[in-house]
């Protein structure tokens, strides 16, 4: 049995306060294993966005338990909270996100930087896994003169930089066209899979749900597995 | 560091367009000190080579130099003055001077005439050239070294006002300009030649000069004995040469002046930093927000941003005195231009200051943005 890497107890999220008090996520829980790959759907505004920046440690729940990494997050101060997403959390984002002045080395190396990973040692990883991304030949390039799928690639590359052991992907697809936003997803997948690291992909597109190992729908805040 | 020189190098043309702007704004500070430098050490050149450590005034003439009047006679008098070490008489003249007997307008320069008496307090430092009148000669002199671009060269003779006694040129004197025009050192006899020449009306009964130089003896306190000259010497009033200097006609007048300005530029690099930092801050929300996501901490990117701030500041200064430093090597020597070492370091740290300052205020923004909003939306 593999281990759990990712455990949500009852958690709530409630923005504001009063009569303005909205409530983003009702006890939600979830948990996932090293290796696995998981879909959340639901349409905007179900409270995928809060449930993913919760386990990221970029959000503070209003109720409930999370533990990632075997660290309850909940009880982390601000300042560890950045350590812990340095180190234990890759995120891939909707609009690549690569810094536009960096190269692609550069931009997976910054991750690196805020882990305070050795920098010989950071080089060493970056060319690692810019070979495995099959993005050798682009590494001095700024973003701006990459492809739309090496932009993603790199951003793939940035989030496995710190051998994290979860990875969030938030709407990986939004801005590929169809052919290109499966092969993203198809690599994601390999990548969670193969580096045994446990992966939550929010999503729209329900095509993308077959390169997941599970789905886990949430409507108005409620999960439904 | 990096993420901050990587940014300045990528994005040239932004921190380029600051930059310059930095540099120019330096450019302009440092001519402003190099000139304030330049009026101050042309004004009070003469004052400061006295090398005293009191003057002794006539009272109740603000420190003139012009109206104040003393009697040779309490120089001995001063002398026994507890903490006093030496003293020596001064007598000042304001006139014109030329090289030729004759007056032809074209030949006139303005000159001060400083009488000293020789081996006393009130005997210039600073000599570069020549020597100074001994005490059993006259009509003899050493002049002031910004005399040479009026053409006057050791050996030469120089007349004052409308006296026709020569005085030769025996030697020159650095940093002894007076009212930014140049002095001619002489002898106190030489001196009351000059006076009873061309300013009859001031000659008295008794030997006056205009102050007292005062020596003061080693460890004892200026102001004490400044106290005690007063108490032992009739009608007298003794300052400090600091004192003494900010007491010119328009010194501190014109200090004020010169450093309201200097303030007003750092007010405006204060505003074009802060406006900076605050636009690329905003500009780069998103960015940051992301970079937050993926661990950064509000320190680390408030520190590129001052590692930037700096990165613009130093080579700006640097720029700026390199450029200052040709535009006053290439300036008129009529015009006063001094390289303050010690101003221009302090313009150096001010700069860098500002900077700092200005881009230590992006830092609320940042801490502020919240890496939350680098996944979709709140609420979603």
């Amino acid at each position: 049995m593999t281990e759990q890497v990712v455990v949500t107890r009852d958690v709530s999220k409630v923005y504001g306060s009063g009569h303005a008090a909205t409530t983003a996520l009702r006890e939600a829980s979830i948990h996932l294993h090293e290796g696995e790959f998981m879909a959340l759907l639901g349409p905007s505004g179900s409270g995928k966005t809060t449930l993913l920046s919760i386990v990221g440690a970029l959000l503070t729940p209003t109720s409930g338990e999370v533990t990632v990494a075997g660290e309850d997050v909940t009880r982390l101060t601000a300042r560890a909270r950045s350590g812990f997403r340095a180190r234990r959390i890759g995120f891939v984002f909707q609009h690549f996100n690569l810094v536009p002045f960096l190269t692609a080395a550069e931009n997976m190396l910054v991750a690196a930087q805020f882990a305070s990973v050795p920098r010989h040692e950071a080089q060493a990883r970056v060319a690692r896994l810019l070979d495995e991304l099959g993005l050798a030949g682009v590494r001095n390039q700024v973003p701006s003169r990459l492809s739309g799928g090496e932009r993603q690639r790199v951003a793939i590359g940035r989030a496995l930089m710190n051998d994290p052991d979860v990875i969030l992907v938030d709407e990986p697809t939004a801005n590929l066209d169809t052919k290109l936003g499966t092969a993203v997803v198809e690599l994601l997948a390999h990548e969670i899979r193969s580096r045994h690291k446990a992966g939550i992909m929010v999503t729209h597109d329900v095509r993308m749900v077959d390169f997941t190992d599970r789905t886990v729908e949430i409507l108005d805040g409620t999960v439904r597995c | 560091m990096r993420l901050a020189w990587k940014e300045i190098l990528r994005r040239r043309g932004r921190f380029l367009s600051v930059g310059i702007t930095l540099l120019l704004i330096n450019v302009l500070v440092l001519f402003l000190v190099s000139q304030l430098a330049g009026l101050d050490s042309g004004q009070t050149g003469a004052i400061r080579a006295l090398d005293a450590d009191l003057l002794t005034f006539d009272a109740g003439v603000d420190q003139s130099l012009f109206r104040s009047s003393v009697p040779v006679a309490a120089v001995q008098r001063a002398r026994s003055v507890s903490g006093v070490s030496d003293a020596g008489a001064v007598g000042v003249l304001f006139g014109t001077g030329r090289t030729q007997v004759e007056v032809v307008p074209d030949d006139l320069f303005d000159m001060s005439v400083f009488g000293y008496e020789p081996g006393s307090p009130g005997e210039p430092a600073n000599l570069v050239a020549g020597r100074l009148p001994r005490a059993d000669e006259s009509g003899v002199g050493a002049i002031d070294a910004r005399a040479r671009t009026d053409g006057v060269a050791l050996g030469d003779v120089v007349y004052f006002a409308e006296s026709d006694r020569p005085i030769e040129i025996v030697g020159f004197v650095e940093d002894s300009s007076f009212q930014l025009q140049p002095t001619l050192w002489v002898g106190l006899d030489t001196w009351e030649e000059l006076l009873v020449a061309v300013r009859p009306e001031r000659v008295s009964d008794d030997q006056r000069a205009n102050l007292l130089a005062i020596d003061v003896e080693s460890g004892a306190d200026p102001d004490a004995v400044a106290q005690a000259l007063d108490s032992g010497l009739t009608h007298t009033e003794s300052v400090t040469t600091a004192d003494a200097i900010a007491a010119l006609p328009g010194f501190s007048e014109q200090r004020r002046t010169f450093l309201t300005i200097v303030g007003m530029t750092y007010l405006a690099t204060a505003i074009v930093i802060t406006l900076f930092f605050a636009l690329i801050t905003l500009e780069k929300s998103e960015q940051i927000g992301i970079l937050k996501a993926i661990g950064a901490r509000t320190r680390d990117l408030t520190a590129s941003v001052l590692a930037q701030s700096l990165l613009l500041a130093i080579p700006a200064f640097l720029g700026a005195a390199a450029l200052t430093l040709l535009v006053g090597a290439a300036l008129p020597p009529e015009l006063p231009f001094t390289v303050d070492t010690q101003a221009w370091l302090t313009v150096g740290l001010l700069t860098a200051t500002v900077s700092v300052i200005g881009a230590l205020l992006s830092f609320r923004r940042i801490s502020r943005i919240d890496p939350a909003n680098a996944i979709g939306g709140a609420g979603d």
